[in-house]
């Protein structure tokens, strides 16, 4: 090699020693920016996804401290306004206090098997007639929008007589599964909308149904309630 | 003066353009070491720094990490919320009876001294109804009021009577506007 090197013309040993450290330097250049520069790259990519999940989880974390103040009273009054099962038997309470309240006569009530559509809601239809005057039915229908469950009033057939005033009434009452997964941990949650609100508030105002709950019975406790 | 002398021996003389050629190589040689020293310092400490960042951002997302999920409960609910809320709004827009019966309803109590309703059928579609009216000025004055009111879509008279006991019968069918 020393040899070769000894025998090649002045010219060529002089234009290799100057053009060596350029070709040295252009060849480091082409690697580290075939390999360094990508993975740099690659870095600052990771850092600025890492940076927006960062931002997201911030922001959501804010966002859940500020609503989960209220959220469980929400969450209370929505599920009550739409159930995760059929609310037939709620719904018919609340219509035969609701006929107390306004001085109408409620008879013959029937329930049948509800639908289902495809935005996931479920229909249960209820029939029932009523007998009175015909502003307390007038002002019963007005009242059958401000109940919870949510309850929509779909055919209305009133017979006037001498008698007094009579109505077959068919409202449609709906039910609905809770949604079964929540979003990821790094999926932003948005506030409520305006929109939202509005119809919160809506929901806020319907007339709850009157749960009954029976009281512990007071005194002591029969030791032996088999025996005599 | 001073005067220029050559000791080397002939096979050995480079000619003078190779040798302001190889002058100037050299010197791009050296300028590229210098740049590349200091791109490659550069990389590095990029490198580091974002390696560095890289590790705080993922130590700050651990722990918001654990802090959304110990706030789960909330998520679960705003979650219900919002999901009731969506069907509600869909709730809205079903088939409804009761604005067609607001339509109608106020013609009806006008009505009274003047004609009795015999039967009022409302859907989500429109309302029919039959009523009885005394003269045919009453007549005249609630078709006239129900056709000129703007509520209804469209308003049409199915059937009409008269009979001289009981005055006026109709049936007329309304329509949602």
């Amino acid at each position: 090699m020393q040899n070769l090197l000894k025998n090649l013309p002045e010219n060529i040993k002089r234009a290799v020693s100057a053009g060596a450290p350029l070709l040295i330097v252009i060849v480091l250049f082409v690697i580290v920016g075939k390999f360094g520069v990508p993975k740099v790259l690659e870095l600052r990519s990771e850092v600025k996804a890492a940076q927006k999940t960062e931002e997201k989880l911030t922001q959501k974390l804010n966002l859940l401290q500020t609503l989960s103040s209220d959220v469980a009273l929400k969450a209370n009054i929505v599920s009550s306004a739409l159930p995760d099962s059929n609310p037939a038997l709620a719904v018919m309470s609340q219509l035969k206090n609701l006929a107390l309240n306004q001085g109408v006569v409620l008879s013959v009530m029937k329930s049948s098997a509800g639908t289902g559509n495809s935005a996931g809601l479920n229909e249960v239809n209820i029939s029932f007639t009523l007998d009175g005057a015909r502003p307390q039915i007038n002002s019963y229908l007005a009242e059958i929008a401000k109940i919870a469950p949510i309850t929509t009033v779909r055919k209305i057939a009133i017979i006037e007589s001498a008698g007094g005033t009579s109505a077959d009434i068919g409202v449609v009452t709906y039910w609905a599964e809770f949604p079964k997964t929540i979003p990821a941990v790094t999926e932003a949650i948005t506030d409520f909308t305006s929109e939202d609100k509005k119809i919160l508030s809506n929901i806020s105002a319907l007339i709850q149904p009157s749960s009954m709950e029976v009281a512990p019975f007071g005194g002591e406790i029969n030791p032996n309630p088999f025996g005599q | 003066m001073a005067i220029k002398l050559n000791l080397l021996p002939e096979e050995h003389e480079v000619s003078s353009n190779l040798s302001s050629f190889l002058k100037t190589v050299k010197a791009l040689g050296v300028i590229g070491i210098a740049a590349f020293l200091i791109f490659g310092v550069g990389l590095g400490v990029f490198f580091i720094l974002s390696t560095i960042s890289l590790n705080s951002v993922n130590a700050n997302i651990a722990k918001l990490t654990s802090r959304v999920e110990a706030q789960q409960k909330s998520e679960q609910q705003i979650v219900l919320v919002k999901d009731r809320i969506k069907k509600v709004a869909s709730i809205q827009d079903l088939p409804n009876s009761l604005p067609n019966l607001k339509a109608i309803d106020p013609y009806l109590i006008n009505l009274s001294g003047t004609g009795s309703i015999g039967q009022l059928t409302v859907d989500p579609k429109g309302a029919d109804l039959t009523l009885s009216l005394k003269t045919y000025a009453d007549l005249t004055t609630f078709l006239e009021n129900v056709q000129s009111s703007g509520a209804f879509g469209s308003v049409s008279l199915e059937s009409f009577s008269l009979s001289p006991k009981t005055g006026y019968s109709i049936e007329i069918k309304t329509t949602k506007k």
